[in-house]
């Protein structure tokens, strides 16, 4: 029971990263590859607040979304001015950049060993403890980002979004502020991405360089994409199907050795018969813009 | 000073020639294609393969025979049939970013996780300045010279390479006056796969290679790219000016620190309206 349990809460903490991505790659249509630099960051630093200066979660939480949203903020606006194609390897620059800045010996982070021993959520005498509250946990935060996902789903900023992902320029004839809405996109997703690091630190009770993958990256970005990009209920579909596959090969005898191998095989067949057969994922209605081009 | 700027020249050769075949796929078949990062790192794999059946040269160039063989699958299989699909360039690149994973996760169970060394622990060659060049190192080199050279004479004084050069300007108007993008997309293919590969398997000679390296160099040569801008000089010289940078930087401090101030280097010139920059970015 317990297993499965923990299978829902990475699942749904693994949707929170995608609705994260869906903001700028499904709704924005800028591929973007550091959502997982962002969940390192958010887990780094809620780890570190809870565990080296004894903050409550709450309060790392808020802190971690602070300083990580200023930090997108900043950063979206160098990002934004790249052409859409330099855009997508600015994002993995960004994030293979923070991934050498965590596995650096040394310093806060502590370089590959990561961190342990982080303490579990509290609130007031009520400690996230056992499986059964951490779901009830990542349930109730999944709800709230579910709320914050539609209801920006049905404010202008999303149409604007989607009229950008259509033609930029048309929208910047149009008078909307390209730049700026792109970056609150963006800020959205590392907002996003922020939470689902804070909620996964507790959960793991440690935390390591790992969290900043490329790979990790991509994982999010298949989730989403196969899920359906720009759609409400995407993310989560993505999510279950790919974090329940490893499981599932588990179950079927795979070696150990060549599982992760072959889970990564899958990830991979599964990005390219998506973008070949059914572009707009398994659930979702947008397929990326078609272009003119030559038979 | 004249061992670290020398090797900062020698292994910025290297990434020239793997940027300036990311530069080709980008220009001409309009594809960000991080499958390259895959297709190139096979060629060291293969190379020390055959190195122990056949000569050193003979196993180079079935390695880059290899890559371009794997870069033609590719492109016939995959890519081509986006196109036929009027695929979205997003389309194109998530696909190449999967083939990117799955061809790495082949390499990884065929050959394993670790790194491996091309070539012997202290190959023979002589020392300059502090720095060790080996012969080998220095031919690999040469070659990856000789090869970005040709692909420039290509590119200004052929048919084909101007055909490239219609096709990376303008698709339907190069289509309109007859010229065949299907063939030429393959030749753009293998070509910047055997660049690569070249690229790829002298860096391998000094630092090693593993499933993994394909990631690490296109890391390292995408800021090449990206303040390369639109030129083949631009990229060429970007590729070799921040590698000069960055073992310039890594005497002093740690390699992340380097990597953190060359993405800040990059975003600032991003940002800032330097004419030289943009002129390169945008012609």
């Amino acid at each position: 029971m317990n297993y499965l349990l923990h299978v829902a809460a990475v699942v749904i903490i693994y949707a929170i990263l995608a609705e994260g991505s869906n903001f700028v790659s499904g709704h924005c249509g800028q591929i973007s590859l550091c959502s997982a630099a962002f969940f390192a960051l958010g887990g780094y630093s809620t780890a570190i607040l809870t565990r080296d200066l004894s903050l409550s979660w709450l309060t790392a939480l808020l802190v971690s979304q602070v300083a990580v949203i200023a930090l997108a903020c900043a950063l979206s606006q160098a990002l934004f001015r790249a052409p859409k194609s330099q855009f997508t390897m600015l994002s993995l620059l960004l994030n293979a950049t923070v991934y050498y800045a965590l596995a650096s010996p040394g310093g806060l982070a502590r370089g590959a060993l990561g961190l342990h021993g982080i303490p579990p959520a509290r609130f007031g005498s009520f400690a996230v403890v056992t499986p059964g509250r951490q779901l009830l946990m990542v349930l109730l935060l999944y709800a709230a980002v579910q709320y914050v996902v539609r209801a920006v789903s049905r404010a202008p900023l999303a149409r604007v979004l989607h009229a950008i992902r259509e033609d930029e320029a048309f929208a910047s004839s149009a008078g909307k502020a390209v730049i700026a809405q792109k970056s609150r996109a963006f800020a959205l997703m590392a907002s996003l991405s922020v939470l689902a690091g804070s909620l996964y630190v507790p959960y793991a009770s440690y935390v390591d360089p790992s969290l900043a993958t490329l790979g990790e990256s991509v994982l999010i970005l298949t989730m989403m994409i196969l899920g359906g990009a720009g759609s409400l209920r995407g993310p989560l579909v993505g999510a279950a199907v790919l974090v329940t596959l490893p499981e599932v090969l588990g179950f079927v005898g795979i070696p150990t050795a060549s599982a992760a191998n072959i889970r990564q095989i899958l990830y991979g067949l599964a990005l390219v018969g998506c973008m070949l057969w059914r572009p707009q994922g398994l659930i979702g209605e947008y397929a990326f813009g078609r272009e003119a081009r030559p038979k | 000073m004249a061992g670290w700027l020398l090797h900062g020249v020698l292994t910025g050769v290297d990434l020239c020639a793997i940027a300036l075949g990311f530069y080709l796929l980008m220009r001409v078949c309009r594809v960000m294609n991080f499958s390259y990062g895959g297709v190139i790192v096979l060629a060291p794999y293969v190379c020390s393969a055959l190195c122990d059946v056949v000569p050193p040269f003979i196993a180079v160039a079935g390695a880059v025979c290899s890559s371009a063989a794997l870069a033609l699958i590719l492109e016939a299989t995959v890519f081509r049939s986006l196109r036929r699909r009027n695929a979205h360039p997003v389309v194109s690149l998530v696909a190449s970013l999967g083939l990117f994973v799955v061809i790495q996760a082949l390499l990884q169970m065929v050959w394993g996780p670790a790194r491996q060394s091309l070539g012997g622990p202290t190959p023979p060659g002589f020392t300059v300045g502090g720095l060790h060049l080996s012969f080998a190192s220095l031919t690999a080199r040469a070659f990856c010279l000789l090869a970005i050279l040709g692909l420039h004479l290509l590119l200004v004084s052929t048919r084909v390479g101007s055909r490239l050069r219609a096709l990376s300007c303008d698709w339907d108007l190069a289509q309109s006056l007859g010229i065949r993008s299907g063939r030429l997309l393959l030749i753009c293919s293998a070509i910047a796969a055997s660049l690569g590969a070249l690229g790829a398997m002298s860096v391998s000679l000094q630092f090693g290679y593993a499933p993994h390296t394909g990631q690490d160099l296109l890391f390292l040569v995408f800021p090449a790219v990206i303040l390369g801008g639109r030129t083949f000089i631009g990229v060429a010289c970007s590729s070799i000016g921040l590698q000069v940078l960055r073992v310039a930087g890594q005497r002093f401090m740690p390699r992340h620190i380097v990597e953190l101030i060359l993405f800040f280097l990059v975003l600032v010139a991003l940002l800032l309206p330097v004419r030289c920059l943009r002129r390169m970015r945008t012609s």
